[in-house]
């Protein structure tokens, strides 16, 4: 009896469960209030605006499993949106898909010294990357001089509209899957296989719970930091030219200067149930923070609230969910306790 | 069953910086035998078994043979290949991961898989599990498990390689009886399919269950292989300590005073249960049991850090209740913590803060500002009194010995003036000669009028410095003795 | 000889010989700029210059250095100095432009209803010196900070969230009342009493310059001279240990987080008064120095050792640095590159250091041979 106890209240406790529950209550309860929230067309825009922040935050996910914490990857997306951009501009060449993969090979590539230090040194990783971002960013500015670029190449704006399958609503808006909210799910799935069926997967896990152990166990760390570190890079190259596809310029100053951004990346995937001191988390539950903060943000507007309570809003959520999920480890640590004894 | 050997080891020798950890030592291991690998802190069995696992590589001349290979010395890739597994007394397990991963993940690496599945996991893990008779829920993350569970989650992984020897590095320290037996049926199950164990430990009475042959390191020297059956009791604490067993205890007056410290009917659910007892001034009383016989639980509740739920704590004649770790000091109770690493010491500090820490109220002048002269003044007197050895009281703790750092957090303890010490373990991890420097100290504070409570599971030391013994089991006392009429194999018998 | 050369481990000794390493640091660093550029760098006008930038970004370094002592950190110290920037200004406004139009202006965002700002305007009182005023003022700005580090220290000691984390959170909170409070305009207009604070000078030195130096003497008094100083040190490098000598873990870290945040206060007040405006947003860049030029100050990154000269001389060379790079024209964001690179080589350097140690013998068997 205790067992089947222990196996319903685990899945009824698992944190992404918790965090769809909440999802579903506060979408019906802004429903009530506004009924264009839960209507498709503002559902499927909550899902392009958001893919950004979704791309950055699974590779901020992998990192955190890992133990490590990266502050750069706003700086590598902003130095490989703006050198990709520039450079294909250069070449008079190039599509879309190149974009993506020229932005994504630069952002791994910086991504990998970042590693190779961590790796090398042994430094706390939130001190190698608050160095290596103002670097990354500095360079950018003083020797690349990448300048403000209002217009970009047709094919980012073309693959902004692009959409897997549109319909029309019954008042007659036209409204689109966007390939970018695809391009998400992709990735997810793609991290989801990495982290669940592959040696670097388990790998990445077991840095996290004890990298004593896992270098006991002869996983090669070296190759797995660089992993870690190279994968975030190439998200936040991916989401940098996201960023181009929907905004249309490129602005050395935007993602970086986002402090905000970069915050609200981790924000989302702690909300999402990632610890901090790494060893645990989820894809799944990663998308559902993400979108539970873009879902905030977005009822806030249709609530009519001030956007400037976003910030008071996300703020108070944070430090509430963290609160419980902390309060609710030094329980369940009592309860493990008891039980030995 | 001819005399197939395992491994063979000889001419093992080892300096660091000049100081021999091991001087021309040979062990052979057979083929499905427990070897028993005993002597005491320093004596160099951990550098053995890093040599074994390739971490370490010995002096030159060492020739070692595994299963009739020859080898200069090993690199841990070497030793992994010929199925040698060692079991840590951290474990080396991830917390965060499953039973079935843990106990797989050796193997999928070994294997050099790059993609794995859940069922070959699952099939890996019950195999091994099957191998030892044991039946554990695979999907439990590890870090949700008691510590005695994890272990077999480590010995699965080492079975799960197909090992020909696992060595075992002071298993049983942390784990009580009852898993200590189903340890030792775990053993010889896999005795029984072939597999020899390296059994590292310090306890006499599990040895004598378990071992087959006993090989004792003293001072890095092998003192030779010996058949269980050829040893006594005795014969091994002559060995391990090199003195003869008629060692006369320490003699001394019989405390005569008013009570310092008397516990009436202590308890604390799950954890202690009626203890009663009584501490006079200038009275050592040792404290002794397995772990998980509670006696660490009483004592760490006697300063607060635990603080029980029913029964009395009367100092000094008056009823002081103890809820926190400032009422046992204000009732002059202190306690010197069993890891002095993690829970003692300040590491990076300088002596000098380290031991004014707890002192700060009487160090201050009337601005409320830590007076420097007062300070310096206080913590160099105590690093004169200890003798504690050091050029300077401004040096980071991290660089004395640990003798030196067991006597700085003691120095601490001391330097509020305490009636009752409480030590926990002081010897733990303390090279032979600092012991017996410790015990000088314990010795000296009792005579000073003190009372002391020493909590060891050394039998040897309790019953040789302290006036009666408290022996605990189960959460339980099962008898105060007193120690000039005990014998140290009798006290061995009534710990179990 | 080896052993005599080792044994250098009076760390008094030690501390003395850091300070005179970040000094010569310092002198170096400031003679090379002095040197390149004598006639612009050692001109009247950017020793001035550097002398009014230094304190704001000085005490927000210090209070970072304390929380990062005590093994935490502290993300939201910034917006912690813009809430109580906006608040002790809205109190500043308020008292100081009794009547005038000035202030219904200025306030457009917060009291919309003209029937509220006069009903206000009635009740005001009227006999509260300039002196008064700026006084209330600084109270209420230290006053916000001390809130704003209390919640932190609740969130860190008493719900025991990760110190990143909880600052994190309300790093966000913070921002978002202020943001509310203001819609993200800035509030100007302060009175030259309460300028004075930012741009006057006393004997000619500048007045931030004495501020900052008094938050020095007492910080350092703090944590060298009592005993809630020694148990931030304590705290910081091993909280186990500090809990089992007796010290009450979570009323130090509280008090710490506090500390922090009326330091912040006291930089919010320096910058107000210094450009004579506040604002969402100001002060954003210092948060990631800050962070950097306590870790080059020699604060460890785990917490538990560092002291204050490291962090005021790191403070002074960085900013010489990078006034000079400013005269000779080199782009700001060079700097960002250099001072990136400084912080992973020090980093490095410091790690090391710990690893030559730890590969030493015990000092006992040293001597002993």
């Amino acid at each position: 009896m205790q067992k089947q106890q222990q196996i319903t209240s685990k899945l009824l406790f698992r944190h992404e469960t918790i965090l769809f529950i909440i999802m579903i209550v506060f979408g019906v309860v802004v429903n009530s209030i506004n009924p264009a929230f839960l209507k498709v067309e503002n559902l499927f825009d909550i899902l392009k605006t958001s893919s950004i922040t979704g791309m950055m935050a699974l590779g901020v996910m992998v990192v955190m499993i890992s133990s490590g914490m990266d502050i750069s990857f706003t700086a590598i997306a902003t130095v490989s949106m703006g050198v990709t951009v520039r450079m294909l501009i250069a070449l008079d060449k190039g599509n879309i898909v190149v974009a993506f993969l020229v932005a994504g090979i630069i952002g791994a590539l910086l991504g990998c010294i970042n590693g190779f230090l961590v790796y090398r040194f042994k430094l706390p990783t939130l001190i190698v990357t608050l160095g290596t971002s103002s670097i990354f960013h500095g360079l950018l500015l003083s020797i690349l001089k990448i300048p403000y670029l209002y217009t970009v190449p047709g094919y980012y704006s073309d693959f902004s509209r692009l959409s897997l399958f549109t319909f029309t609503t019954a008042d007659g808006a036209v409204v689109g899957f966007s390939y970018l909210t695809v391009l998400l799910f992709v990735m997810a799935c793609v991290v989801w296989l990495i982290l669940r069926f592959t040696m670097v997967g388990r790998g990445i896990y077991a840095i996290g719970g004890s990298i004593e152990a896992a270098k006991r166990a002869g996983f090669n760390i070296l190759f797995i930091q660089l992993f870690i570190y190279s994968f975030i890079g190439f998200v936040s190259g991916v989401a940098s030219i996201e960023y181009v596809v929907m905004f249309r310029h490129v602005h050395p100053f935007n993602m970086m200067n986002m402090m905000n951004m970069m915050l609200n990346v981790i924000a989302a995937v702690v909300l999402g149930g990632t610890s901090i001191n790494g060893g645990t988390g989820t894809v799944l539950g990663t998308l559902f923070g993400v979108w539970m903060i873009y879902m905030i943000t977005n009822s806030l507007i249709l609530m009519g609230i001030p956007s400037e309570w976003e910030s008071v809003v996300i703020g108070f959520i944070l430090i509430l969910s963290i609160g419980v999920n902390a309060y609710q480890k030094s329980l369940r640590k009592v309860e493990v306790k008891i039980i030995e004894s | 069953m001819a005399e197939e050997h395992c491994i063979v080891m000889e001419n093992i020798s080892k300096s660091y910086a000049g100081v021999e950890a091991l001087d021309n030592v040979g062990i052979d291991i057979l083929k499905g035998e427990v070897h028993c690998l005993i002597g005491e802190n320093g004596s160099g069995k951990s550098t053995l078994i890093k040599i074994i696992a390739g971490v370490i590589t010995p002096s030159r001349g060492a020739c070692i043979t595994i299963h009739g290979k020859n080898y200069s010395k090993l690199t841990p890739v070497d030793s992994m290949r010929q199925g040698i597994q060692i079991i840590y007394q951290d474990l080396s397990l991830f917390p965060n991961m499953t039973v079935a991963e843990n106990i797989a993940i050796n193997q999928l690496l070994e294997s050099g898989k790059q993609t794995i599945s859940k069922r070959l996991i699952h099939e890996i893990a019950s195999n091994a599990l099957k191998t030892i008779c044991i039946d554990l829920k695979l999907e439990t993350l590890v870090g949700d498990l008691p510590i005695a569970k994890q272990q077999i989650v480590a010995i699965s992984r080492a079975v799960a390689c197909g090992e020909s020897l696992i060595i075992m590095d002071e298993p049983t320290s942390s784990l009580g009886k009852k898993d200590i037996d189903c340890l030792f049926r775990i053993i010889r199950t896999l005795k029984s399919n072939g597999i020899s164990i390296l059994f590292v430990g310090h306890k006499l009475n599990e040895i004598f269950e378990i071992a087959d042959r006993v090989t004792v390191l003293k001072d890095g020297k092998s003192l030779g292989t010996h058949d269980i059956h050829e040893l006594t009791y005795q014969k091994v604490i002559e060995l391990m300590t090199g003195k003869a067993l008629a060692i006369s205890n320490y003699e001394r007056d019989y405390p005569s005073a008013e009570p310092l410290l008397e516990v009436r009917n202590l308890s604390k659910r799950f954890q202690f249960k009626d203890i009663n007892f009584t501490l006079y001034p200038g009275e050592i009383i040792g404290v002794t049991g397995l772990v998980g016989s509670g006696r660490t639980e009483m004592v760490s509740s006697l300063f607060g850090l635990n603080p029980a739920d029913s029964g009395k704590i009367l100092v000094n004649g008056k009823l002081t209740p103890i809820r926190s770790v400032r009422d046992a000091l204000r009732a002059g109770i202190c306690y010197v913590p069993e890891d002095r690493l993690s829970q003692g010491l300040f590491m990076n500090h300088s002596i000098k803060n380290n031991i004014i820490i707890t002192i700060f109220h009487d160090l201050l002048n009337r601005l409320g500002l830590l007076e420097s002269g007062k300070v310096k003044q206080t913590s160099s007197l105590w690093v004169k009194d200890l003798a504690i050895r050091t050029p300077s009281i401004e040096l980071p703790v991290k660089q004395l010995s640990g003798g030196n750092q067991q006597r700085v957090v003691i120095a601490k303890w001391l330097a509020r003036n305490p009636r009752i010490l409480i030590l926990d373990g002081p010897t733990i991890g303390v090279d032979v000669g600092a012991k017996e420097e410790i015990h000088k100290t314990i010795r000296a504070l009792a005579g000073n009028g003190l009372g002391i409570i020493f909590v060891s599971d050394e039998a040897f030391e309790v019953v040789q410095h302290s006036h009666r013994i408290i022996i605990m089991k189960e959460g339980q006392v099962v008898e105060i003795v007193d120690s000039k009429d005990v014998l140290e194999t009798d006290l061995l018998e009534k710990i179990d | 000889m080896k052993a005599k050369h080792r044994i250098k481990f009076d760390s008094s000794q030690n501390e003395l010989n850091q300070s005179v390493a970040y000094f010569s640091l310092f002198v170096l660093v400031f003679a090379l700029m002095a040197i390149l550029q004598p006639r612009r760098f050692l001109s009247g006008i950017n020793i001035q210059q550097l002398a009014f930038q230094i304190p704001e970004f000085g005490i927000f370094s210090i209070g970072m250095m304390i929380v990062m002592i005590s093994g935490g950190i502290d993300l939201s110290i910034i917006t912690t100095a813009t809430l109580s920037g906006i608040i002790s200004s809205i109190v500043l406004l308020f008292l100081s432009h009794r009547g005038t139009m000035d202030l219904g202006a200025l306030l457009k965002g917060i009291m919309a209803d003209d029937t509220i700002r006069s009903g206000l305007h009635a009740t005001m009182p009227t006999g509260i010196s300039m002196i008064g005023i700026i006084v209330l003022t600084i109270f209420v700005a230290l006053a916000v900070g001390f809130l704003c580090g209390l919640l932190n220290g609740f969130l860190v000691a008493k719900v025991k969230i990760p110190p990143i984390l909880a600052t994190l959170g309300t790093m966000r909170l913070y921002e978002g009342i202020a943001l509310v409070i203001t819609k993200g305009a800035p509030l100007t207009g302060f009175p030259d009493e309460f300028i004075f604070l930012g741009s006057g000078e006393i004997l000619g030195i500048p007045v931030p310059m004495i501020i900052f130096i008094l938050a020095i003497l007492a910080v350092a008094t703090l944590l060298a001279k009592t005993p809630l100083g020694r148990g931030i040190y304590a705290v910081g490098e091993n909280p186990l240990a500090a809990q089992y000598s007796g010290l009450d873990n979570s009323k130090i870290l509280m008090k710490t987080y506090a500390i922090t945040g009326v330091l912040a206060g006291l930089a919010a007040l320096i910058m107000m008064a210094r450009v004579d405006s506040i604002k969402v947003g100001y002060g954003n860049s210092f948060l990631l120095q800050s962070v950097l030029v306590v870790i080059l100050g020699g604060v460890s990154t785990v917490g538990g050792t560092g002291n204050i000269i490291g962090v005021v001389f790191s403070v002074l060379i960085l900013r010489v640095i990078s006034s000079g790079f400013n005269i000779m024209g080199f782009s700001n964001y060079m700097r960002n590159v250099i001072w990136g690179s400084l912080l992973i080589i020090v980093a490095i350097v410091i790690s090391s250091g710990f690893r030559f140690i730890k590969k030493t013998k015990h000092i006992d068997e040293v001597i002993s041979r």
